[in-house]
């Protein structure tokens, strides 16, 4: 073999950088892939379904009470003789943004919280981590009930107890991702130079923490639209006539016999929190070095 | 640091803790200026000044925050909880009342998880990246992706409206009525006096719901199993063992398992808080009188003594677990306590 075709081919001239390499790698993930579809699948649907010839979800036709699926009505109709096809993807509207919220505020709360807890250290970090495990001595789902239930019952609400008792998880995760990078040599070579501290932890701290975080968080979108689908199911969500999908099981659950008022929406939450599932186990898969 | 040691400590660090959680919740149910002086009057009688302020005076809502809080915390000493504006029992007596259901309820999914879950995660450890592997990731990612308010509709729907081969909600027929008290847990106590329809009545009760609360356990245990059994089966002395010639099912089951298992303790911790959260949607689902029916209950009436009563229990229990899980671990994994 000639030296000049080993160069070519073993040696690559311009070496991919680490995360465009993970990105490839999720993009030829089948369960990431396959969960990316379904989500986006979902979004889709819940964008166009205004423009498209779909009922309105909150047009009621008292002689078409209870109707079993058929033809003109796909998933039957409900107690008030509205579609429950189209009070299924009119949910979608809901469900799949604030899942999204939740995460993202909790992430943004919990990384500004930790990050600053592990950089700046002493009291502050002391208070700060006592709070936080404060809040995780509770099973989430029991402080956003009470958080919830004093807030009052609206969607909102359930949004912002659900942030109150997920940021910490974030903030404990972020902390300890900037103690474990403060003290690498690019980060005290910087202190050395004179680089001053607020550009020190934007600059080379916080690119360098954020992968677990992205990694914690695709794993906890379907936790999130779980837990805000059950709170409106206990009632402390989106209130009646919202087309919310644990709310329409809430409702539907005292019409028994009419399964499919509780069967479609149920399978929608299913299927969405699948899709987001299967896509964090996939990047999981990809950016966990222990695991790959 | 001996075991003792560590144990005392840990107990004593829950002081601090706890203080801080009664605090929390305090703060989370002042917070919003709500009067709950509308929960517990009607409202005829909240345009008569007299019962407003005996109303007062009885919650001693007319104290300042602080003050209330302190009182809280006397009261709390003195394992009193306040009074239920919704039941008017005292909150500690409701407490005592449902936990057995929920305790009853746990130990039937937590029983499920591992009969079923152990199994599979040995199996797809063995036959790891094969179809069995891939079905058993699917059916646990299914278990952790299904909300439990609704799969336990559907499953009352099949088997017992559909199929008619299970009883439908509470834990016992009502006819039957509860079996004489012991513990609290309608299983073990109608066979402790020797009631056997009541034994077979409640055990069936008990079936459907731990399955649905259970699934989410079960992928738990699956999971870890798994993972667990991945890396012991590398190990020299599963090499070992392989190498003198033992059959390969005494390989698994006596050497690997038994070393695989550790990791699975940790699990217990993990799986108590998906169990709580689960039995908040579980016991809603089939009318078990537990805690946390209790505390949805209490939620949807602004019950604010039982919101925090219940929400308090919740967090002590989960916190003595972590302590025992802790422990014994330690217990099993020395390595763990030298470090």
């Amino acid at each position: 073999m000639d030296i000049a075709d080993l160069t070519k081919t073993d040696l690559p001239r311009k070496s991919m950088s680490v995360n465009r390499r993970r990105l490839l790698a999720l993009s030829h993930n089948p369960m990431a892939m396959l969960g990316l579809i379904i989500i986006l699948a979902w979004a889709v649907a819940a964008i166009i379904a205004p423009f498209t010839s779909l009922r309105d979800p909150l047009a009621q036709a008292i002689t078409d009470r209870l109707k079993m699926p058929s033809a003109s009505y796909w998933f039957g109709t409900d107690e008030l003789g509205r579609d429950v096809f189209s009070r299924v993807i009119y949910g979608a509207r809901i469900s799949l943004p604030i899942g999204f919220v939740v995460i993202i505020f909790a992430m943004i709360m919990g990384s500004i919280v930790g990050a600053s807890a592990g950089y700046i250290g002493g009291t502050y970090d002391l208070l700060i981590m006592r709070l936080v495990d404060i809040t995780l001595a509770f099973p989430s789902i029991v402080l956003a009930l009470a958080i919830a239930a004093v807030l009052g019952p609206s969607i909102t609400n359930a949004l912002i107890a659900m942030v109150l008792v997920w940021w910490p998880e974030y903030a404990r995760l972020m902390r300890s991702q900037v103690l474990s990078v403060k003290n690498n040599e690019y980060v005290l070579s910087a202190i050395t130079l004179g680089v001053p501290r607020s550009r020190i932890l934007l600059r080379h701290i916080l690119p360098n923490t954020f992968a677990p975080l992205l990694v914690k968080a695709s794993l906890d979108a379907g936790s999130a639209i779980l837990n805000i689908a059950a709170l409106s199911f206990i009632g402390l969500g989106a209130v009646p006539p919202t087309p919310e999908w644990g709310a329409m099981i809430s409702t539907g659950r005292y019409q028994f016999y009419s399964w499919w008022l509780t069967t479609f929406p149920g399978l929608a939450i299913l299927s969405v929190v699948l899709g987001y599932n299967f896509f964090g186990e996939g990047v999981r898969d990809t950016f966990d070095p222990r695991r790959s | 640091m001996n075991l003792i040691q560590h144990l005392t400590r840990r107990l004593l660090l829950m002081i601090p803790m706890a203080i801080g959680i009664t605090l929390m919740l305090f703060v989370v149910t002042h917070i919003v200026p709500v009067n709950p002086l509308a929960v517990i009057l009607t409202e005829r009688s909240m345009d008569d000044p007299e019962a407003v302020k005996a109303a007062t005076q009885k919650w001693g809502l007319d104290k300042p925050l602080p003050e209330q809080y302190l009182i809280y915390l006397e009261n709390l000493f003195h394992g009193d909880l306040g009074t239920s504006f919704k039941t008017k029992n005292p909150v500690t007596s409701d407490l005592k009342t449902f936990l057995p259901a929920t305790i009853e309820l746990a130990i039937g999914s937590f029983i499920f998880a591992i009969l079923f879950g152990l199994p599979l995660g040995i199996i797809s450890a063995i036959k790891a990246d094969t179809f069995v592997d891939h079905f058993t990731r699917i059916f646990s990612l299914l278990g952790a992706s299904m909300p439990p308010f609704w799969s336990g509709l559907l499953i009352l729907f099949v088997f017992y409206y559909k199929l008619g081969w299970a009883p439908g909600t509470g834990r016992i027929n009502s006819r039957m009525g509860a079996p004489t008290s012991v513990t609290g847990l309608f299983v073990f106590d109608s066979l402790w006096t020797g009631n056997m329809p009541a034994f077979w009545d409640s055990l069936s009760h008990l079936v459907l719901p731990s399955i649905v609360l259970g699934w989410f356990t079960l992928a738990l245990v699956a999971r870890i199993t798994r993972s667990s059994m991945l890396d012991v089966l590398t190990q020299d002395y599963v090499r070992t063992a392989r190498a003198k010639g033992l059959a390969e099912r005494w390989v698994i089951l006596s050497h690997a398992l038994r070393n695989a298992l550790i990791p699975l303790v940790t699990l217990v911790g993990l799986a108590f808080a998906g169990l709580m959260s689960g039995a908040i949607m579980t016991e809603t689902i089939f009318s078990w009188p537990g805690i946390g029916r209790y505390a949805v209950e209490s939620a949807a009436n602004l019950d604010y003594p039982a919101i925090t009563g219940v929400t308090l229990l919740i967090a002590m229990i989960y916190m003595f677990v972590n302590i025992f899980v802790d422990a014994l671990y330690s217990i099993i994994d020395p390595r763990i306590r030298e470090g």
